[in-house]
């Protein structure tokens, strides 16, 4: 099997509309590592991420039919993935708390001098933000997504991402003692 | 570009100038809103680009080998129940479906697939299959080889080196250079004749890894190579 596939990646989605059953693989290859990390940025809990994951790109996986090419196949991809985190954070929201991964149960601590710690009070800072602005913050703050991608993923305008980015850092400035007395 | 009509709320000075902090309404218009704000918002628009250092500084998450090796197997289902349509019960799938169920259940492919590799285990993996072109631990464990294994095996045997003070602490130590991502796998190796722990860290570039071996005591490295990407 060759390591390195030099096809683009809607020739690769093309290959498995095919029935090429490696294509797929690559393009998980390609971008699977970024897709993990915004489901697990957005949702925290690695097992909720695994879920989202997995359905998400299953989803794709079979309605690859779907992809109109109105945007890139990454774009694609991401909002399977973050169409797919929201309704898992709705599903979380309804049901009654059951302890681990809920974000009001987070304790939100910070430690300037130990570096994993300050890591974890953001992660933990980003589960208290609500998921409209949780999400453009880990795609445009965590992830360095240009705000133009981060528009197309969510499928709203470039000013709503970087509205809903502000008030976001505004209110983790204030759960990560930046601005505390602004608090948020 | 958005209208100001199509702010979200907008109330409060702080919002305003965190706003204009992210470029809006426009880059003009942001300026103006910031070189005329109230004293106090040096203050803000520091802590705002604090919190932005903190998010660009959370490390990247690779996606770990075991929930690489889930999606394999979900695909592998989805693939079968292709192959066989009714055996699955409560098969919802859109009609849309069809024409790569078709084309799946032509080709027969129902084999199971190999683990489907992230970018970093499939570079270890090209490794091993070479091996490493010198080195005193031919003769024993092949670091790129055994790099592969615990990394799909998602294998994290490394003892106090999982503390990043610990680690860096003992490459610098060793004379090797110095963590450039994060801590992926690793357990504890003879090279050599010698022990040591075999350390597979990340190095912030999309498919290379670096298969890195302390000696026991931290003394000496025992391999060090880079590979993939």
């Amino acid at each position: 099997m060759p390591l390195l596939d030099a096809r683009s990646d809607l020739q690769l989605l093309e290959a498995h509309r095919s029935g090429e059953r490696r294509a797929f693989d690559e393009l998980v290859r390609r971008h699977g590592d970024r897709l993990w990390a915004v489901a697990l940025r957005v949702l925290r809990d690695p097992e909720d991420a695994a879920d989202v994951l997995q359905d998400a790109l299953e989803s794709a996986y079979r309605r690859a039919a779907g992809f109109r090419g109105e945007a890139s196949v990454s774009t694609w991809l991401h909002r399977i993935v973050v169409n797919k985190c929201v309704d898992r954070i709705r599903y979380d929201r309804a049901r009654p708390p059951s302890g681990y991964g809920h974000p009001h149960r987070v304790p939100v601590g910070r430690d300037p001098a130990e570096g994993a710690t300050t890591r974890l009070a953001v992660l933990d800072a980003l589960a208290h933000l609500p998921a409209d602005q949780r999400i453009p913050v880990v795609l445009v703050d965590v992830m360095g997504y240009p705000v133009a991608e981060a528009a197309a993923i969510l499928q709203v305008p470039v000013g709503t991402v970087k509205s809903r980015c502000a008030r976001g850092r505004v209110r983790l400035a204030g759960l990560l003692g930046h601005l505390r007395e602004e608090g948020a | 570009m958005s209208r100001p009509g199509e702010w979200e709320g907008g109330s409060g000075w702080l919002t305003r100038l965190a706003e204009a902090e992210a470029g809006l309404p426009d880059e003009e218009a942001a300026a103006r809103v910031i070189a005329a704000s109230e004293p106090g918002s040096g203050r803000v628009l520091a802590a705002l680009a604090a919190t932005r250092a903190e998010l660009a500084a959370v490390p990247p998450a690779p996606m770990p080998t075991a929930v690489a090796a889930r999606l394999a197997a979900g695909f592998d289902a989805v693939d079968r129940a292709d192959a066989a349509p009714g055996l699955m019960s409560g098969d919802s799938r859109r009609s849309d479906d069809f024409p790569l169920r078709r084309l799946r259940r032509r080709s027969g492919q129902v084999r199971r697939r190999p683990l489907l590799l992230t970018a970093a285990a499939a570079a270890l993996v090209a490794a091993a299959v070479v091996g490493p072109s010198t080195g005193p631990d031919r003769e024993a464990v092949d670091p790129a080889s055994a790099a592969a294994r615990v990394l799909a095996k998602g294998t994290l045997e490394v003892g106090g080196l999982r503390d990043p003070a610990a680690l860096a602490a003992c490459l610098a130590r060793g004379g090797a250079a110095p963590a450039r991502g994060p801590l992926l796998a690793g357990r504890p190796v003879v090279v050599g004749g010698r022990r040591g722990t075999l350390l597979v860290l990340g190095t912030g570039v999309l498919g290379r890894v670096r298969a890195v071996v302390p000696a026991e005591g931290c003394e000496t490295v025992l391999a060090d190579l880079t590979t993939g990407g």
